[in-house]
């Protein structure tokens, strides 16, 4: 009778050995001199702690076969095993028997920056019939010497051909010379007389990963066994996901490498985003985030969950939280949860990574031609278990511009400067919690006497003066207390200043955001889990403010603002803007993934009530790789009117929130393991949408909620997963959007309308340190409001456009090609250096930006934008 | 026949290091926001233009009177006619709209054109009679008493009133034109062919007038024109030829007037050519407290004030200098430098216009030699 005898934990460590190459490089490889850079070590896989052997399938057993069965394992948090999956069968009753012996497996369970998390691994489960002993000798014969064996064959990952050439080396565990044997042409080896004992097997071939086992070997037994070695390149999946599965219909996840190696960007990783599907070219160097068809003011920024009023520094340049310090950014452009509101376009909610778990203290050094940064983590001194993380950055753009404006002629008291802060401790309160208390902020001021005042509005010339700056003190405790309860409570106290002045015309707000946000989410039964929370918003400001009205899109040219009565309001108040929502999460069935939600605001400053219903849900056709997936959504989204909408001096108290309906329905389809497509269709109804219109006594205007329009669209992205080599994607979005300002006009395409959006993009590692990318767009011109004509204004000396419809131009097309090369050393200490060089435009493309007109509106030219940029970084890390 | 007494003005300045500044400046920011056109600079009056309109008092008094008086100059190619004899300017006013929706001029474009449809041939002939309709290079119309009616325009800021003035300059014949798109109801032909004429030879424009019941105003005080540091002599030095004219840097223009004289540029490239410094002088009390702002309660800001410089020919290379800034206060280096055109020229006009932000205007004008 034949014994059996299971090879599966062995072969799990293995495999996740492989595959973890790809997300944490050994230390033999990281130091390898010249070799790929590795990655932080932020992935710890699971690890096995309680096998469960599987009954061998009597059938198989009786016929006398072996077989493989590759399983995809989903693992919580807690290391309980969710759901087995067969992706590579072996029949005969294997199947069954692995996933049943599989699922209850236990785990220690995978974790990202020291904190548990879901993960999802590929498992091979093996079974092997154990050669039966020998019939016993006749009395007379001597007793048998006992036998010990280890043999078997290596063959070519999940195929059953020979590998030929794979050496195979055996170091026994208690100590002593490694043996070796070598696979034949049938992939078989042999390694006799070994002695009883635990023994670690390594296999190596070239071109294939190396397989580290290990295997025990009893006392006169013949131990077989089959390593299938996995391509280099191609090993083992691990996945690590969020804690959650997706609440949103679409929800795109940029991993670190993404995030600082697309070409264009500078390594920045919220620019990164506007090469996402459904989000447009900004113009120029503008940082402004302009998501399916909406204005960049109907986008939230997020870090961990508090609002922050600007994502960008100056033009763009960068954003105001460096890209080392970040886990993730989560990017929704539409059919969000109802954890977000307030909005009507999209959500970007950045996660701050947590501090290297490695005990070690790690730093680096970033400069390039805009600014400078460092970052360092490790453990806080004298207090144990807790740990930080802090950078700061600050740009030297004043280094060279402000000279160069002096020598213009310009009184520069303040350069353009920015600088922005970071500063993180973490701990664990206990193995599921988590606290963090930070600081973060930023600050962005120009300030100069410009005696050449502007041609266009001479009387706007002079001082000017622009400063934003914001700080936020942040309290984020997060506690999954049981399988069944997760808690998350996020406190932010702040800051925020934004001035400008130019003559005699001023805005300084001085504000005090208090942002609270509370979510519990239970379990109440298998399928169904409960989301609700809080979010308040409370803002105590001070405002001053001495400006003309400012025109609204769509109205005719004001003129000049010279020698016109400026509006002027000083006041001092509060925004109050709570909010609740709730959210249900239900699987009724494994391939079906309900969300229904709901969420209610309310805006202290319009006395207005917003209830925002709101539905997702997923359906997996496919459930196991290659998986597809349908989804879709639809939901309400209110947006509150702006605070110089409802203020009583610039707009009218009366109006409320504009309405947005979301629509959505798209696929998902996995295509290889690296490649996946996603196709989307959207359209937003816009209701209620701020306007002005004359006020009843004809006199001046007044804010109403007259506005309407739409936005219809379809984006497909086609991802190349990052792996050890070469991420990439091609984004299309394809759109249309259009708005009113009251129901007696006709629609007209909306200022950010982009028709056509392309974007393809990728990065190649190519070795020895070296890593090349390109990014290429194709994008839709702008729009532009055409001036027929001019009219002098003789209070000013200048001319006032006779403006036509209202964005009813396109400028033409935009195309260019970005290209980043990376060099970067890795030291035996550990210590990496990089260099980049990330060249903007590099054909030179004449793209047109916008149309300037001479002084009197009767000749115009196109306005192009930047020309080739290259910009050349370095950087040094430990 | 006595000749006037020569003058001595100085000798051309050296050109400064200013254009290599700018280039610095005009490349870092053309790195950073693109390049858009290069067209022929406001200064350069090659066209019919309207340089300033002068609206006094500035702020108008409910129930007053305002004037109102056009600073033109018809650069045009067509200015003249094939005598040679410069041709007629037409100049037409017109009022009557006060506080239109949301202070916008646009909003008066319905109202105007309804008043010209209602005109005779007798209130054209009668032009300047009424208080929405003139013709000539200036007129007068009467504010109505009751225009300060809007409701302050935020804490502590002063009511106020506001008429526009729309105003055509045409070097033909103005017509009404009811299909015109846009803007005025209005357009200018050529008298011999019926052609429309176009923005070389037809300017539009309007002023705004705002009226407050306590703020007033009082237009920027312009002494003169200076060249090359050096004002014009009153009254001026006359000649019959060059040789009246003794003094270096000195030449007689053709009107019997002795000039300064500078030569032509011959330089190959504009950056290379001598520069000539021009300076409107200002009183210092022309810089007025606005009062608006102090009514407010806030911060007190005094006017801007800013000049605007024209010629003939030549390049400047400030189309306008700060002068008063409303926190800085007085400006230096309110100067500008003027580049001559690489042809004998024979005489080169300039003027500069001197503005406040509140709706202030008077100018100064100069004329030079380049020969």
């Amino acid at each position: 009778m034949p014994r059996l005898r299971h090879l599966a934990r062995a072969f799990f460590v293995a495999t996740l050995g492989a595959s973890a190459t790809a997300l944490v490089s050994p230390p033999a490889l990281a130091q390898q001199p010249g070799g790929e850079a590795p990655a932080p070590p932020a992935v710890e896989p699971p690890v096995l702690q309680g096998f469960v052997e599987a009954p061998y399938p009597p059938e198989a057993e009786k016929a006398g076969l072996e077989g493989n069965v590759t399983l995809q394992l989903d693992i919580d948090a807690g290391g309980q095993v969710t759901k087995a999956t067969v992706i590579d069968p072996a029949g005969h009753g294997f199947d069954e028997a692995a996933v049943e012996a599989a699922k209850k497996f236990v785990f220690q369970p995978a974790r990202r920056n020291g904190r548990p998390v879901a993960a999802r691994i590929n498992y091979r489960y093996r079974f092997n019939l154990k050669v039966a002993p020998a019939p016993a000798a006749g009395p007379d014969a001597p007793p048998p010497k006992p036998k010990t064996l280890l043999r078997g064959v290596v063959t070519m990952g999940s195929s059953t051909d020979a590998l030929e050439g794979a050496r195979v080396r055996v170091r026994p565990l208690a100590g002593g010379a490694p043996l070796e044997a070598t696979a034949a042409s049938d992939g078989s080896w042999s390694l006799p007389d070994l002695p009883p004992g635990k023994y670690s097997v390594e296999v190596e071939a070239p071109g294939y990963e190396p397989l580290r086992v290990e295997e025990e070997v009893s006392a006169g037994e013949a131990t077989e066994v089959t390593y299938r070695l996995n391509p280099a390149g191609s090993g083992f999946e691990v996945v690590v996901r969020g804690q959650r599965p997706p609440r949103e219909v679409t929800k795109r996840t940029l991993e670190q490498r993404e995030l600082t190696r697309i070409p264009g960007t500078n390594g920045d990783a919220l620019r990164a985003i506007q090469n996402l599907p459904g989000v447009a070219r900004p113009p120029g160097l503008a940082g402004l985030l302009i998501v399916r068809g909406s204005a960049p003011d109907e986008t939230q920024v997020f870090v961990d969950g508090a609002l922050i009023p600007i994502a960008y520094h100056f033009g763009g340049l960068s954003s105001v939280v460096p890209s080392e310090m970040l886990s993730k950014i989560d990017f929704y452009p539409g059919n969000f949860s109802s954890q977000y509101g307030r909005v009507q376009g999209g959500i970007v909610d950045i996660g701050i990574r947590s501090p290297n778990p490695d005990g070690k203290y790690h730093g680096l050094v970033q400069a390039d031609l805009i600014d400078a940064r460092i970052l360092a983590e490790g453990p806080v001194p004298l207090l144990k278990g807790w740990s930080f993380i802090g950078g700061a950055r600050r740009s030297y753009v004043d280094a060279w511009l402000g000279p160069v404006l002096e020598q213009a002629g310009t009184d520069v008291a303040t350069a353009p400067v920015y600088y922005d802060y970071q500063f993180f401790l973490e701990t664990k309160p206990s193995a599921t919690s988590t606290l963090r208390l930070g600081v973060f902020g930023s600050d962005d001021a120009l300030k100069l006497l410009l005696k050449d005042p502007f041609l266009e509005d001479p009387g706007l010339g002079g001082s000017l003066g622009f400063s934003t700056s914001f700080s936020r003190l942040q309290v984020l405790y997060r506690n999954q207390i049981s399988n069944d309860l997760r808690l998350s409570a996020e406190l932010a106290l702040g800051t925020q200043n934004v001035t400008f002045g130019l003559g005699s015309l001023f805005f300084n707000l001085d504000s005090y955001p208090v942002t609270h946000r509370f979510e519990v989410s239970k379990r109440l039964a298998k399928g169904a889990t409960l989301n609700v929370g809080q979010d308040i918003f409370y803002i105590p400001f001070d405002i001053a403010l001495r400006l003309p009205a400012p025109p609204r899109p769509g109205e005719p040219d004001p003129g000049p603002f010279t020698g016109r009565p400026p509006l002027v309001q000083r006041e001092s108040g509060a925004l109050y803007q709570p909010a609740a929502f709730a959210e249900l999460e239900l699987q009724p069935h494994e391939r079906v993934r309900l969300v229904p939600g709901f969420r209610v605001d309310y805006t202290r400053e319009t006395k207005g009530w917003d209830a925002s219903p709101r539905f997702n849900g997923r359906y997996a056709v496919r459930p196991e790789f290659p998986k597809t997936t349908i989804k879709g959504g639809l939901g309400v989204f209110h947006q509150p009117p702006e605070p110089q909408e409802s203020s009583r001096v610039f707009g009218s108290p009366k109006i409320k929130s504009s309405r947005a309906m979301h629509y959505s329905f798209g696929a998902e389809q996995e295509i290889t393991r690296q490649v996946e497509i996603s196709v989307e269709g959207f359209y937003k109804q816009l209701d209620n949408l701020v306007s002005r219109a004359p006020a009843a006594n004809n006199s001046s205007f007044e804010y109403g909620n007259l506005g309407s329009g739409y936005v219809v669209g379809a984006e497909t992205l086609l991802r190349y997963k990052p792996d050890k080599r070469f991420f990439g994607w091609l984004a299309y979005t394809l759109s249309r959007s259009a708005r009113r300002d009251n129901p007696d006009q006709p629609l007209r395409l909306f200022q950010y309308d982009q028709t056509h959006i392309l974007t393809a993009l990728g990065s190649y590692r190519l070795g020895r340190g070296w890593e090349f990318g390109a990014r290429l767009r194709l994008v839709s011109g702008p729009l532009d409001t055409p001036c027929s004509g001019g009219l002098f204004n003789s209070a000013s000396g200048s001319y006032a456009c006779l403006s036509g419809a209202p964005f009813s131009r396109r400028l033409p097309p935009f195309h260019q090609l970005d290209l980043r090369i990376d060099k970067r050393w890795v030291f035996s200490s550990g210590a990496r250096v990089g260099v980049y060089l990330d060249i903007l435009n590099v054909y030179n493309r004449q793209n047109v930006e916008a149309v300037s007109y001479n002084y009197n509106y009767s000749q115009s030219v196109n306005t192009t934008g930047v020309p080739i940029i290259p910009s050349l970084g370095a950087r040094g890390e430990f | 026949m006595p000749h006037p007494a020569p003058r001595t003005p100085p000798a051309p300045a050296p050109p400064p290091a200013r254009p290599r500044a700018r280039a610095l400046a005009a490349l870092a920011l053309a790195a950073a926001a693109g390049c858009g056109g290069d067209f022929e600079p406001p200064s350069s009056l090659t066209t019919l233009r309207v340089l300033a309109i002068k609206v006094s008092p500035p702020y108008g008094k409910p129930g007053e009177p305002v004037q109102v008086e056009m600073l033109h100059y018809d650069g045009s190619p067509r200015s003249r006619g094939p005598d040679g004899r410069p041709r007629q300017v037409q100049i037409l006013w017109l009022g009557g709209c006060h506080n239109p929706p949301s202070d916008q001029y646009a909003g008066c474009f319905e109202a105007i054109g309804q008043a010209l449809a209602g005109l005779t041939p007798e209130d054209v002939a009668a032009g300047g009679a009424s208080d929405v309709f003139g013709l000539g290079p200036a007129w007068g119309f009467t504010i109505p008493a009751e225009i300060v009616s809007r409701p302050p325009p935020g804490d502590g800021a002063p009511a106020y009133g506001l008429s526009y003035v729309f105003y055509v300059a045409c070097g033909g014949r103005i017509e009404q034109d009811p299909g015109a798109q846009g803007g005025l109801p209005l357009r200018c032909v050529d008298p011999a062919t019926g052609e429309p004429l176009g923005p070389d030879d037809f300017v539009t424009g309007y002023t705004p007038i705002y009226s407050y019941g306590e703020v007033s105003n009082a237009h920027p005080i312009a002494t003169g024109l200076r060249f090359q540091g050096q004002l014009e002599a009153a009254p001026p030095l006359s000649c019959a030829d060059a040789a009246d004219c003794r003094a270096e840097g000195l030449g007689c223009a053709p009107d019997g007037r002795c000039l300064p004289k500078v030569p032509p540029c011959t330089a190959e490239t504009l950056t290379d050519c001598p520069e000539y410094e021009l300076l409107v002088d200002v009183d210092p009390a022309s810089a007025e407290v606005d009062e608006a702002s102090r009514l407010e309660g806030g911060q007190i800001f005094q006017e801007s004030i800013w000049a605007n410089y024209y010629s003939t020919d030549g390049r400047f290379t400030r189309q306008a200098t700060l002068i008063n800034d409303a926190q800085e206060g007085w400006v230096e280096g309110q100067e500008t430098t003027w580049q001559a055109p690489n042809a004998p020229a024979g005489v080169v006009r300039f003027w500069a216009v001197v503005r406040d932000n509140r709706g202030g205007a008077s100018w100064q004008i100069r004329d030079i030699l380049v020969e």
